[in-house]
């Protein structure tokens, strides 16, 4: 019999146009710099329309590609290894950036209409350097085709006989989160190209004055608002299918994702100071091309396989070369470009005092890029260490929490202060006015945290395990204090519009925040800012149990045991165990406790249905379908870990997570704070319109604040509480009995050798399991092997003295010692080598001496250019003085009155 | 054949000439009824897919329809394309100065009229001392005015024919001599006062001085 060679007309129209987007997008450059070089319309208008065509050739390869995954094309190999017949059209379509050929057609994809938009919006202001952004925007471009073209084209057909079926998607993907989360995140990274091309191109065309720095803004801000999307999305998607109860976990995924949020979120406000002062403009240049190249340089790092990651894309050597050679490529262009231009961007700094916005915006980027660099340097340590030493360490959660969580207090505290400061300088009478309040609210918050909740006294490491702080009562007044700012601000810039317009306080409130979008705005940013770390607060008061119970109630009804045998108490609520169902359909096994939650009182809560599918095609690899409880001051969330469908006995692992809601309320309020600052002035004008009544302007207001309310309750609150499939849907699925299809699935090793005292959970969490899971603890792997570590952390420990902080300290690191003379340094989650805090700490206390040094030198260099300023100001008020000057002073005057 | 498409590429040239300062030309007569026939053609297209799906819409007629239109949009700037390329260049001066030398100046009259309004606004929030916002918008408004002054002269400049603009050129000259004597006689100058409309209560200035 001979084989079938397969034919797939849509593999090949999807590689021609791909390669004629190759060409499209070779002329598009050639003819945008050649064009702006040249001054020469034409070719510009070619370069841009070329542009335009490049991306519809990437739309079509696009939509071919979706069409594939659609109509089930499993000729292509991409489509096979990614889809299969049973999943939704959705999960299809997801399919489609589910794996590393997909997602680099994907990046092409949102690079291609971004562009388009950033170019359709700005061709007309931005014409003497429009070719050059088209340029820089198509090298991006033909780098990222080049990969398709030359190594991971998606649209690679079988040569033999295709499979009747496809792979399926990784079922940790099927979730609708992840649906989200990837567009989002990579919309945020690709939107940091158009900065980049706007800021090479000023270099290049030499045009280096402030006028492309509000376009440029824009795009970084909606950089920064796509990349917090993606970054929040993937911690709740992270939350509900890992079933370990956090939301982040350093992973060099996540990691990926906020090294260029916080360089974007560093020029955010460093353009601020250009704007108003017209200095810092290499720093600018400096931050634009340090967010691109941190972009690239993540996807680098996930898609190389440099880095292990619970979801990275596997290695890849050649696929690592190219990405190098780019990022070298960017980083000589640009160097090179700013060395060249530095005549041009050669500003004087001067500040007039420290306690002044400026200055907090200067202390505020150096903790965001000692953020980036540290968060750079941890997820790349191992690798360099590899590199160095030959043997590969492990970076886990406590390190970067020891780091971090320093760093984010001071960013905290700035997010108060800085709104306080005026420009220039605050004198010590009008700081000590702007700060009482919130420093008040803090003290008060302080003070009665202390008395009503002692617990928060509880002291964490900072930076080395002696420096211990209570950061849980600092982190909550400076929460109080950035609340009681920010209120301050809106309260009094109320106040002052409604003595200078005359009108209701809700109509100057709007009035306010409409005519400053971009301070207000940043305002409602900070607000969402301090109630996220609201909620990572209660991350230190997180409740975890491991419980094995024996039988359903129901069974053990039937069988005349104990009903109390299928309950446990905990955290204040009692959860009763009711019944153990498997069911099936055409995608997958679910296996579904059903459980009664009922608090203290003995009021019924719900009932929660944790969860265990199992794809068909996902090659045994079960999935975890937790239950969570909502509620305002916590989150009871229930995960089974392992279940025997014959006996009907589970494995529970359970968590009270205080405060956790709060995180995703949070993010929803920065979310509305950069829209805020990003309405357009045309949607400010027709929203100016003349409100009917008093009455019928509040009934407005409160059907927006409503919306706004519910809208963010409403997502915020989202909980994977599934019925059982069976139960509420049975025409669609199919009851197995019991011990058919699933078995047994890890039953009892989440529950097995739990710690008995603080110091085998201390080691516990410090050693990460060997087992594959990447870099979870034993303590929290749900794994037979992190089942037998902690019998042997156990085991060790059990004749230890542990009656003195010494001793304990002291059987610590014997276990340590132990695991590491077993399994190498590689088990331990903190690395104990010098340079793994020598580099960060000198980094940051270098940056820190040096912020301090060359601001004393900018604010004496102003001192002593201040009689010039004030010589200068006299002359200029002088020439004002004149009789024909009085005239444009009248007109100044009438003009200014028309300004809001 | 290929002289031909040139030909064609060259009618459509006032389409690309106009593209400089926006991409749909207003000069090009046959705008309108480019756009149509694309228009049309992408309309035409839809409704065929939709009768040979006989009106059923499904996820794989949704994503062919937005294939098409890729298609269609592909070969509309493939044209743009090939019209730009072969239209006829124009040497401009201004090409360097995309909204004008006195849309620069607007723009920074906006600015400075916007940084005013803030330093009022940061002294009426009690952030600014009087002494710093009185200074901060006395230079500002020094700057504003020399601004609006330059935007005057450009939009007379404009108006004016090559002779008149010379002469005002030399006048100008002249008055700014004679200015240069005046102070250099030390004449005591009359500041312009900040208007400070809402003012907070009385600043301790010894007190702020002395800081």
């Amino acid at each position: 019999m001979q084989d079938h060679v397969p034919f797939s007309p849509i593999a090949l129209v999807g590689t021609i146009a791909i390669l004629v987007a190759y060409i499209a997008a070779a002329w598009a450059f050639a003819a945008g710099i050649a064009g702006n070089a040249r001054k020469s319309r034409r070719l510009v208008n070619a370069s841009v329309y070329g542009m335009y065509g490049f991306s519809a050739l990437v739309g079509l390869a696009s939509a071919l590609m979706i069409y594939a995954f659609v109509s089930h094309d499993f000729s292509i190999k991409y489509v096979a290894a990614t889809s299969d017949t049973t999943m939704s059209t959705a999960y299809k379509i997801t399919s489609f950036w589910g794996g590393l050929d997909g997602s680099l057609l994907f990046w092409v994809l949102v690079l291609a209409l971004f562009s388009t938009v950033a170019i359709a919006v700005n061709h007309r202001k931005h014409r003497d350097m429009i070719g050059y952004v088209v340029a820089v925007i198509m090298v991006v471009q033909v780098f990222f085709l080049s990969l398709l073209i030359f190594t991971k084209n998606p649209f690679n057909t079988y040569l033999t006989t295709p499979p009747i079926d496809g792979q399926g998607l990784n079922p940790l993907l099927q979730n609708y989160w992840m649906v989200i989360h990837p567009p989002s995140l990579y919309t945020g990274f690709v939107a940091a190209t158009i900065p980049f091309a706007f800021g090479i191109a000023a270099l290049a065309s030499g045009r280096l004055d402030d006028l492309w720095l509000g376009s440029v803004r824009v795009w970084m801000l909606i950089c920064f608002g796509f990349l917090s999307l993606g970054l929040i999305l993937g911690g709740r998607w992270a939350y509900e299918e890992l079933g370990w109860g956090g939301y982040w976990a350093w992973d060099p995924v996540e990691n990926a994702g906020l090294m260029p949020w916080f360089t974007a979120t560093a020029f955010l406000h460093s353009a601020i100071i250009q704007e108003q002062r017209g200095t810092m403009k290499t720093w600018n240049l400096g931050l634009v091309v340090m967010t691109f190249f941190l972009t690239v340089f993540g996807t680098f790092m996930t898609r190389s396989g440099i880095v292990q990651s619970v979801h990275a894309f596997g290695e890849d050597n050649v696929l690592a070369l190219q990405f190098v050679v780019f990022l070298a490529v960017i980083l000589i262009v640009s160097v090179g470009l700013i060395v060249h231009r530095s005549n041009k961007l050669a500003t004087r700094t001067e500040f007039d005092s420290f306690y002044s916005r400026e200055f907090a915006f200067l202390l505020n980027n150096w903790i965001l890029l000692a953020c980036a660099f540290f968060v750079l340097f941890a997820t790349m340590f191992p690798t360099i260490s590899e590199a160095v030493n030959g043997s590969r360490v492990s970076v886990g959660i406590p390190f970067f929490n020891k780091w971090m969580t320093p760093l984010g207090l001071i960013l905290l505290f700035l997010a108060g202060a800085a709104p306080l400061l005026a420009w220039r300088k605050t004198t010590r009478s009008r700081l000590k006015e702007q700060f009482m309040f919130p420093l008040g609210a803090a003290a008060v918050t302080i003070v009665a945290l202390l008395i009503f909740f002692p617990q928060t006294k509880h002291l964490t490491s900072l930076f080395v395990d002696e420096l211990k702080l209570p950061v849980t009562l600092i982190n909550f007044g400076l929460i109080a204090f950035v609340v009681g700012s920010i209120s301050q601000e809106f309260w009094r810039g109320t106040s002052v519009r409604v003595r200078q317009t005359g009108s209701d306080p809700i109509t100057s409130l709007l009035g306010l925040v409409l005519s400053k979008r971009r301070k207000y705005g940043g305002y409602i940013v900070h607000l969402g800012v301090a109630v996220i770390f609201f909620g990572i607060a209660g991350k230190a008061y997180e409740q975890r149990t491991d419980r094995t119970l024996e039988r359903p109630a129901a069974m053990a009804q039937q069988a005349n045991k104990p009903v109390g045998e299928s309950s446990f108490q905990f955290g204040g609520y009692s959860f009763r165990y009711d019944a153990l169902s498997h069911t099936s359909d055409d995608h997958k096994d679910a296996v579904t406790a059903t459980m009664t939650i009922t608090d203290a009182n003995g009021h019924t809560l719900g009932t929660i249905y944790p969860a265990k599918w199992d794809y068909h095609k996902g090659e045994g690899q079960m999935t975890t379908e937790v239950a969570i409880r909502v509620l305002a001051t916590e989150d009871v969330y229930v995960v089974l870990t392992g279940f025997d469908l014959d006996t009907g006995l589970a494995n529970f692992t359970a968590f009270i997570n205080p405060l956790i809601l709060w995180v995703w309320i949070g993010f929803m309020v920065l979310g509305f704070g950069t829209l805020v600052c990003l309405i357009p002035q045309r949607v400010v004008d027709r929203l100016q319109w003349k409100p009917k009544t008093r009455l019928g302007r509040a009934a407005d207001v409160s059907i927006v604040i409503t919306v706004v309310c519910v809208v963010m309750l409403g997502i915020a609150s989202q909980a994977r509480a599934d019925a059982p499939a069976g139960a509420g849907n049975a025409a669609a699925t199919e009851h197995i009995p019991a011990g058919m299809g699933m078995g047994n699935s890890s039953a009892g090793y989440a529950t097995k050798n739990r710690p008995n005292n603080d110091t085998e959970t201390r080691a516990m969490r410090e050693l990460l399991c060997p087992c594959g899971c990447a870099r979870q603890s034993i303590l929290d792997c749900e794994c037979g092997t992190a089942a037998d570590l902690r019998g042997k952390v156990m085991g060790l420990m059990a004749n230890a003295d542990l009656s003195s902080e010494a001793s304990r300290d002291h059987a610590y690191d014997a276990v340590l010692a132990v695991f590491k003379a077993d399994y190498g340094e590689s088990v331990w989650s903190t690395p104990r080598s010098s340079a793994s805090w020598l580099f960060p700490a000198l980094a940051a206390l270098g940056g820190l001496a040096l912020l301090f040094v060359v601001g004393r030198r900018f604010v004496a260099r102003s001192s002593a250019a201040a009689a010039a300023t004030t010589a200068a100001t006299t002359a200029a008020t002088t020439a004002a003085a004149s009789s024909e000057d009085e005239t444009y002073a009248d007109k100044l005057d009438d003009e200014l009155a028309d300004t809001d | 054949m290929a002289v031909g498409l040139l030909r064609l590429l060259r009618l459509s040239t006032p389409l690309a000439k106009g593209a400089v300062d926006g991409i749909a030309a207003t000069d090009d007569p046959l705008r309108n009824a480019k756009l149509g026939v694309f228009g049309a053609a992408l309309v035409i297209g839809w409704v065929f897919i939709l009768w040979a799906n006989k009106f059923h819409i499904t996820a794989p007629v949704v994503i062919v329809c937005l294939g098409y239109l890729c298609v269609v949009a592909l070969v509309l700037n493939l044209w743009r394309t090939g019209a730009a390329a072969v239209a006829p260049d124009e040497v401009n001066d201004d090409w360097g100065r995309p909204i004008g030398q006195v849309g620069e100046l607007e723009k920074e009259k906006r600015t400075l009229l916007k940084a005013i309004r803030e330093a009022e606004f940061d002294f009426a929030m009690r952030k600014l001392s009087k002494r710093d916002a009185e200074g901060l918008i006395a230079q500002y408004r020094a700057r504003a005015i020399e601004v609006i002054k330059q935007i005057d002269h450009k939009d007379g400049d404009a108006k004016l024919t090559v002779r008149e603009q010379i002469d005002r050129e030399v006048k100008a000259r002249r008055e700014l001599g004679k200015r240069g004597q005046k102070v250099g006689a030390a004449v005591e100058p009359k500041p312009v006062e900040p208007k400070l409309e809402d003012k907070p209560e009385a600043d301790p200035p010894a007190k702020e001085a002395a800081e």
